[in-house]
């Protein structure tokens, strides 16, 4: 049983003077708990295929032309914004490249973290607040909490922001964690320590994850089905070990033996 | 943070003395003189009197002495008797700030208003039909020259319509007037003044927050906002807004001076007893100490209005700390 499926999706952006498909006509499907590696290069559209699964394609100027991303039986892309706002960050959660720039500069990362809780829990009271955003920052392995609690995110490291921004993410027990290349611009130190704390959390809280990433190493040693971005189209998808022993696609090839 | 501000302060003394030094050099070229009004305009006085003239006013003397005493006066804050009617220069300074400070903060107070939801609204409804409507009443409060809608608004508030006073402050029989009665005279004496001085300030805040705001709107914690579920609305107000305004405090920052600097041309259309149309009749009439007290002054202002915007700055934006 797939918990989401996407197809036929084309998401393209548009300049005055071209108009470049990002991501042309997509097909897949991704099993409930398993690892979904979507590989690729720089600007193959994996992450605008993964912005796409959250409905951020709007922020960056580009536009869904066509497809649908079915979830629990329900078009996204057809849903209105008030039913999918309801989904994203409880069921569906996403962790960004580049923690540095994707927490707000000017609100305390405690303020940010509770919103994340806050937002879903309406009716939350203040000791509710603070005994889950406890758990889960001792879930994502935070010490020194009351500091980070009262910081700016220019007073957090790389790693610790990445933290932060999991920990968000994994507040409300969502069922998909979307990974856009979650290692990108971290200390190489830090890289294998967030990548094993994203397994673990999947492993613990049950979680189906979408990893986007361009390195290969990581792609045969966190997911079971992987698919092969380029030029916007996927060229390969199975088995990841399968892929890995036998590809098919000569862009594959390239890439693994790169 | 202390250390800079001593340091800041100590930058704007040479800064403060340079430009007193070109004022009083353009006051000094400029083409006639204070006692004009009473020598050339006379038919009847001579060539003795005139020179005994110069030399009452210190006039006679080389420009750097006349500088250098206006310096040694200044320095313990005396700025002299105005060459016109003899009364000390800061006392009729003093006597016209209210009004200016009235106007400019209503007006500030105006332009906060107005272009700051203007702003915010035609950068999240980016190329909507308001959004171009906007642009180009935008362009028009920009580019129309104040002294002409100042006149127009006259014409057509004023004269056809009669709705409001076209000049002044107040009324001849303000004096008569209940508490109320005053209030309302003053706010109708007003409104005009008021809404021509913002339009220009409008126009230029409401570009800055609007391309502010599409500059936010784009930054990556916006996507984090909205992956975590937020709406729009809480996007725009919790996440953007606060990072979207920082270009208003230099904005304020900037307008401290004419808060009290006062404008000359609307000050003068409106004949507003302000600063500003005290500063135009002192350089009409060449009356030095006047126009250098204001000068001074106002350099003073533009200083320190610069100095808190950037202590505010800093105060706002958790990223800038000074050294």
């Amino acid at each position: 049983m797939n918990i989401l499926e996407i197809k036929n999706l084309s998401v393209e952006y548009k300049t005055p003077s071209s108009t470049v498909e990002a991501v042309k006509n997509v097909s897949f499907g991704i099993k409930k708990g398993e690892t979904f590696v979507i590989a690729g290069r720089s600007g193959s559209g994996k992450s605008t295929l993964a912005s796409a699964l959250m409905d951020l394609t709007g922020i960056d100027g580009g536009k869904i032309k066509s497809g649908g991303i079915f979830y629990g039986g329900k078009d996204l892309l057809k849903m209105p914004f008030e039913e999918k706002r309801v989904l994203k960050g409880s069921k569906i959660s996403m962790i960004f490249q580049d923690p540095q720039s994707y927490l707000n500069p000017v609100i305390k990362a405690g303020k940010q973290i509770e919103e994340s809780f806050t937002i879903h829990n309406p009716k939350a009271s203040e000791e509710e607040i603070k005994k889950r955003v406890k758990e889960v920052l001792k879930k994502v392995k935070l010490d020194d909490v009351e500091r980070i609690f009262n910081a700016y995110p220019h007073q957090l490291s790389g790693g610790q922001k990445q933290r932060i921004l999991i920990a968000m993410a994994i507040m409300n027990n969502p069922e998909i964690l979307i990974a856009d290349e979650p290692t990108t611009g971290l200390d190489a130190s830090i890289q294998k320590q967030i990548l094993d704390l994203i397994e673990e959390l999947k492993n613990t809280l049950g979680l189906t994850l979408i990893m986007i990433t361009h390195n290969m190493r990581i792609a045969r040693k966190y997911s079971n089905t992987m698919a092969v971005m380029h030029n916007g189209e996927i060229v390969e998808a199975g088995n990841t070990e399968e892929i890995f022993k036998n590809p098919q696609h000569e862009y594959t090839k390239l890439l693994i033996g790169g | 943070m202390f250390q800079y501000l001593i340091k800041r302060l100590l930058y704007s003394i040479p800064i403060i003395i340079g430009i007193t030094v070109i004022t009083f050099a353009v006051m000094y070229f400029t083409p006639g003189k204070p006692t004009d009004a009473m020598t050339d305009f006379n038919t009847n006085i001579t060539a003795e009197s005139k020179e005994r003239l110069y030399k009452l006013y210190g006039l006679d003397k080389p420009v750097y002495e006349q500088y250098w005493n206006w310096l040694k006066r200044v320095a313990v804050l005396d700025f002299g008797s105005s060459f016109k009617d003899g009364r000390s220069a800061s006392e009729k300074i003093i006597e016209r700030l209210p009004a200016t400070i009235l106007l400019n903060v209503l007006s500030i107070i105006l332009m906060i208003i107005v272009a700051v939801p203007a702003g915010i609204y035609s950068a999240v409804r980016k190329y909507s039909l308001a959004d171009r409507i906007l642009t180009v009443i935008v362009f028009i409060c920009f580019s129309a020259p104040v002294f002409w809608v100042a006149l127009m608004l006259m014409i057509a508030f004023g004269l056809w319509l009669g709705w409001f006073p076209i000049s002044g402050i107040v009324s001849f029989d303000f004096n008569e007037l209940s508490f109320f009665g005053k209030t309302r005279d003053l706010a109708n004496h007003l409104v005009l003044p008021v809404i021509v001085s913002t339009l220009g300030s409008f126009a230029v805040l409401s570009r800055y927050i609007r391309s502010g705001m599409l500059d936010v709107l784009k930054q990556d914690y916006i996507k984090t906002a909205y992956s975590k579920g937020l709406s729009e609305r809480q996007v725009i107000f919790n996440h953007a807004l606060k990072n979207a305004l920082l270009p208003l405090i230099t904005i304020i920052g900037l307008s401290i001076p004419g808060l009290i600097g006062g404008s000359f041309i609307i000050e003068t259309v409106f004949s507003y007893p302000g600063m500003g149309r005290l500063g135009f009749d002192a350089i009409m009439a060449r009356d030095y100490p006047v126009i250098m007290g204001i000068g001074v002054i106002s350099a003073f202002l533009t200083l320190l209005g610069n100095i808190i915007a950037d202590i505010s700055y800093a105060a706002a934006d958790p990223r800038i700390r000074y050294r």
